[in-house]
């Protein structure tokens, strides 16, 4: 089948604005967008330049918007799209280095200030472990989901706060910031506090659901950031009305006596 | 820094207006906004001129009624929706993927909301016009 593929092209060190090339590919009836885009690289026009390494939709390296829509080139097939003719743009609301390659440094800048890891405060278990933490499934459940994120930059692309507001925080980055926040090992909630109930924070969303349409993991990110909502107002109005804050249900400490204390070295 | 040269692709407001492809939430999105500028306006627009006895004209009316009547039922959706109470609890990842967000009580609850609006408005119309009340 003959597919026209009008592409987003530019290079800043020639172009000074974008163009747009029209390739006409044969494509059969299992290839991937990535697939009809490395055939163009390989037979028609080597200048394309495009990110990609998995194809297999666990890296997120090839977030493009195929048709108007945000979708991992290597996750959605050509014939899916049931169009002759694809549009293929680079994600929105970042900048463009050339083609469809778009810079995340700006995201993972972000990203970086929520401390996006576990935190804890008993050093000395940390330095000399004496047992494990053994989770249940439900203490599990309440994050496993928000934790499957590949940072393909979708949600933040197809997000309407973000292309009117460069500091918010962004789907991907809150999402981060409830799944550490929410996991019964951290303990780390107040330290990020400061980042995401700001003005660029969480409560900039607005529920347009943008980022659960287009995301490729579901991962709904759309939840977690109303959950992120919820667990800072319960936490500002205990903190307000009875002065103390909520004991978080703490994975407990199963202690294992052939855990040696001392680390051999 | 690598981006040097580099084109920013920052959408602007034109983010709120891409629907095509998306849920019907982020009409809702769209329409709140608007209607929410709207009212703000209107109420600008109401500071500076407090007599404003002409906006009986019935066309206006009917419009602000309508804006208005949207704004607050949907604005409740969202506050129910934005303190995680019908979003649906976190499930596991699993191919294909489910999104509770984008189905059961949140979907329902948007249903729920163009229904009464219908309703409302239609009563609020047929009120002005004289029909009944």
């Amino acid at each position: 089948m003959k597919v026209t593929f009008k592409i987003f092209r530019f290079n800043p060190a020639v172009d000074s604005s974008p163009r747009w090339s029209v390739y006409e590919v044969e494509v059969d009836k299992s290839a991937t967008i990535l697939d009809a885009l490395l055939k163009i690289k390989e037979n028609i026009d080597p200048t394309l330049t495009l990110r990609y390494s998995c194809r297999q939709a666990v890296c997120g390296s090839c977030g493009m918007v195929i048709n108007g829509k945000e979708r991992l080139a290597c996750f959605t097939r050509v014939l899916e799209l049931n169009s002759n003719m694809i549009t293929i743009e680079p994600l929105k609301n970042f900048p463009v280095i050339k083609d469809l390659v778009t810079d995340f440094t700006e995201l993972f800048v972000k990203e970086k200030t929520i401390k996006p890891y576990i935190i804890r405060r008993d050093l000395e278990e940390m330095m000399k472990p004496v047992g494990m933490y053994l989770q249940k499934e439900e203490e599990t459940l309440s994050y496993l989901q928000f934790a499957e994120c590949i940072e393909c930059g979708l949600c933040v692309s197809a997000c309407p706060t973000v292309s009117i507001d460069r500091l918010f925080l962004t789907p991907m980055v809150l999402n981060k910031a409830y799944r550490f926040s929410i996991d019964p090992r951290d303990e780390g909630f107040e330290e990020r506090l400061s980042i995401i109930d700001s003005e660029h924070g969480c409560w900039r969303c607005h529920f347009a659901l943008a980022c659960s349409n287009v995301c490729p993991k579901g991962i709904d990110p759309g939840k977690s950031i109303q959950y992120l909502k919820n667990m800072i107002t319960s936490h500002s109005l205990l903190e307000l009305f009875l002065g103390r804050t909520k004991k978080k249900k703490k994975t407990e400490l199963l202690e294992r006596p052939h855990i040696s204390s001392e680390p051999e070295i | 820094m690598s981006n040097v040269g580099a084109r920013k692709s920052r959408g602007r407001v034109t983010g709120w207006l891409k629907i095509r492809g998306y849920s019907i939430e982020k009409v809702m999105y769209l329409v709140q906004r608007i209607s929410g500028l709207m009212i703000v306006g209107f109420l600008l627009w109401h500071l500076l001129d407090t007599n404003q006895a002409y906006l009986l004209i019935t066309e206006l009316q009917i419009l602000f009624g309508v804006i208005i009547i949207f704004h607050a039922l949907n604005g409740v959706r969202l506050v129910l929706a934005e303190y995680g109470f019908i979003v649906g609890k976190p499930i596991r990842a699993v191919y294909p993927y489910k999104f509770t967000t984008l189905r059961g009580l949140q979907r329902l609850s948007v249903a729920l909301v163009i229904v009464v609006f219908i309703i409302l408005t239609a009563i609020w119309i047929l009120n002005i016009v004289g029909v009944i009340g």
